[in-house]
């Protein structure tokens, strides 16, 4: 077991500098000129010039990597162009909001899923097996940025519901920031408030959100019920007169979640595209959108810090996931 | 003459029994007819839409704009006055054609690779298989986007980004699929009979992997189709006046409070059409793999 968790690590190590290598190279080929964006419109070309040597632009690409990699190891992601911030103060500044809207999306397409594919597994070939399969295929199809429109057309526009952006409403106070995610902060300050009021914020992004995980989280949930139901220890536990609810929590449950498990790095991939658009489309101040205005605005060091928080929470996800299987399963950990 | 006989006999043969598997796979459950038809249906508007449309995608009438459906313009028109039911007909032919480049060029390369560096094994499967963990260990819409914002924004960046985004699952693919076939009888017994590597490849291997990867482009068909659009969405894939659904809907966007049409109706197309391939698919799937196909035949009685 050691072993395999220090080889998980290597790889890791492995992956996060391919994506810096990648990323870095990537960047450096984008059309756009920093040191004119960071010089202004009305800049000089001599004055271009000054900033691209002070930012050392003008050095070889692989110079420029080495220092960057320097800085990297440590700690430091370098300033942002736009901006003019630390990187690592701006990814701290904006990581909780999508941590926040990711969570919770998360939590409720996986709760979802866990009802619809259970009712699914059990009554198969029903038409509530049918209804669900369809809704699962129907929550992966909805184009994200399309249903986020819809959400706030409906529910914002013609109902009022909800409002149509942003974390908070303008009037409201925010609370001390603990960890920068509005809800538990709200919670442990007791700033009841601003506690609604995030949610109510919460509400559509986390719905649009939560249709991909549902889809995804579903067909899996669905699949490995219907495995697990037919096992001999499903019968053995029926057979010894358990009543259902508990056989379906002891035994089935537990046992068909290993797989849910493991596509939770999938459901990373998925929930960091939808974060991009999701949040362009709520005004979210989140990593998603800071990166994307990083990417036009070519704004180097941002793109690479943002790219590269997203790639290190990606392959920690995949350790995690290995290290939840190996703990779920002792059958794995015994080989 | 008599070898004529049999072969003359066996393609008809080989077809009914085509149409016979295609007709089981219909019915063993209605989610598959849907998503047959479904596809169908997008393939033939894709084909023949421009013959059918009512308008020019790309006219202007500014005397015209922003109509909301009537009889003349079914899902009504966007601010310059474009038909947009048109224009929705012209995105179904470009949503297609993206899906068939962006699978076409991963699917050859990556299918190539994986069955090679399975094949021939050694230092070059090596450094094959940890450049696709690379791609793998990376959100293929993150890396996309990157590439796309790299190479600038239009359609055919986007595609290319796609591309390279998509290949390194068809590698992974192949190339477990050759691992398991390689140490099998015909392809021992092709190599003792002194068969290249590209033949062993072209004749024993492919026609062994397709099925799989048949499977797999079914699937990622919506995926590449949704991404599209969404790199779209962000200002990085199609331009104006190119009438892709993403482009569409962004258009469409700041028009939601007085135009709900505009960006309503190109996004019930592009759903529909990728739940359509979605659960095909997702159909296909399981009908190939035989522990879910009992499961279905049994559904059927």
């Amino acid at each position: 077991m050691g072993r395999l968790i220090a080889r998980r690590l290597a790889f890791m190590v492995f992956v996060v500098w391919g994506v810096t290598l990648v990323t870095f190279f990537l960047s450096r080929v984008v059309p756009g000129d920093p040191a004119k964006l960071l010089a202004g419109p009305k800049a000089s070309p001599t004055e271009v010039a000054h900033i691209r040597r002070i930012y050392g632009l003008d050095d070889p690409l692989w110079t420029q990597y080495g220092r960057y990699m320097a800085d990297l190891l440590h700690g430091n992601l370098g300033v942002s162009f736009v901006t003019r911030r630390e990187v690592t103060t701006d990814v701290r500044a904006f990581l909780p909001a999508t941590l926040e809207l990711a969570g919770y999306s998360l939590l409720l397409g996986f709760l979802a899923a866990l009802v619809v594919g259970t009712v699914a597994g059990y009554r198969r070939g029903s038409a509530l097996d049918a209804g669900g399969r369809l809704m699962a295929i129907a929550g992966l199809s909805v184009p994200a940025f399309w249903l986020a429109l819809l959400l706030q057309l409906l529910l914002h526009t013609r109902l009022g519901w909800f409002p149509l952006g942003g974390r908070l409403d303008a009037g409201v106070a925010a609370p001390p920031r603990l960890t920068g995610i509005l809800t538990l902060d709200s919670l442990l300050t007791l700033h009841l408030h601003a506690f609604v009021n995030a949610l109510w914020h919460l509400a559509l992004p986390v719905l649009t959100l939560a249709a991909g995980v549902f889809g995804l989280m579903t067909r899996i949930v669905r699949t490995s019920i219907l495995e697990v139901v037919g096992e001999d220890y499903v019968r053995t536990a029926q057979g010894k007169g358990l009543t259902r609810w508990r056989v379906l929590r002891r035994h089935v449950l537990r046992n068909a979640m290993l797989p849910a498990v493991t596509v939770l790095g999938l459901e990373f991939g998925l929930l960091a595209s939808g974060v991009f658009v999701v949040e362009a489309v709520f005004q979210w101040p989140g990593l998603g959108n800071y990166a994307f205005q990083a990417i036009q605005a070519s704004d180097y060091n941002a793109t690479l810090g943002a790219t590269l928080v997203i790639a290190i929470a990606y392959v920690l996800t995949n350790l995690v996931v290995d290290l939840a299987y190996l703990y779920l399963d002792p059958r794995i950990r015994y080989t | 003459m008599i070898a004529g006989a049999v072969r003359d006999d066996a393609v008809p043969r080989r077809w009914r029994r085509a149409l016979r598997q295609t007709g089981g796979f219909l019915r063993a459950s209605r989610l598959n007819a849907l998503g047959a038809g479904i596809v169908a249906a997008v393939v033939l508007l894709a084909v023949f839409g421009r013959a059918l449309a009512p308008h020019d995608p790309n006219h202007l009438d500014l005397l015209a704009a922003l109509k909301p459906p009537s009889s003349a313009h079914w899902f009504g028109t966007d601010n310059l006055g474009r038909d947009l039911f048109s224009r929705v007909l012209a995105g179904a032919r470009i949503s297609v054609e993206v899906a068939v480049i962006i699978l076409g060029l991963s699917v050859a390369f990556g299918t190539l690779l994986g069955i090679v560096a399975g094949l021939v094994g050694g230092l070059l499967e090596e450094i094959v298989m940890r450049v696709t963990d690379l791609f793998l260990a990376f959100p293929a819409f993150i890396l996309a986007a990157a590439i796309a914002a790299t190479l600038g924004p239009s359609l055919n960046h986007t595609v290319l980004a796609l591309a390279v985004v998509f290949w390194p699952w068809y590698t992974r693919l192949a190339r477990g699929q050759v691992l398991a076939l390689r140490e099998r009888e015909f392809v021992l017994a092709a190599r003792v009979a002194g068969a290249g590597t590209m033949w062993i490849v072209l004749r024993h291997l492919l026609r062994n992997v397709l099925p799989i990867v048949v499977v797999q482009v079914s699937l990622d068909v919506g995926y590449a189709m949704l991404a599209t659009s969404a790199l779209s969405f962000l200002g990085l894939g199609a331009q104006p006046p190119t009438p892709e659904w993403g482009a569409i809907i962004t258009d469409g966007r700041s028009f939601i409070q007085t135009a709900w049409w505009w960006p309503t109706f190109p996004g019930i197309a592009l759903a529909v059409t990728v739940l359509g391939f979605n659960l095909l698919g997702d159909g296909l799937r399981d009908w190939i793999d035989p522990r879910l196909r009992g499961s279905l035949g049994g559904l059927q009685e």
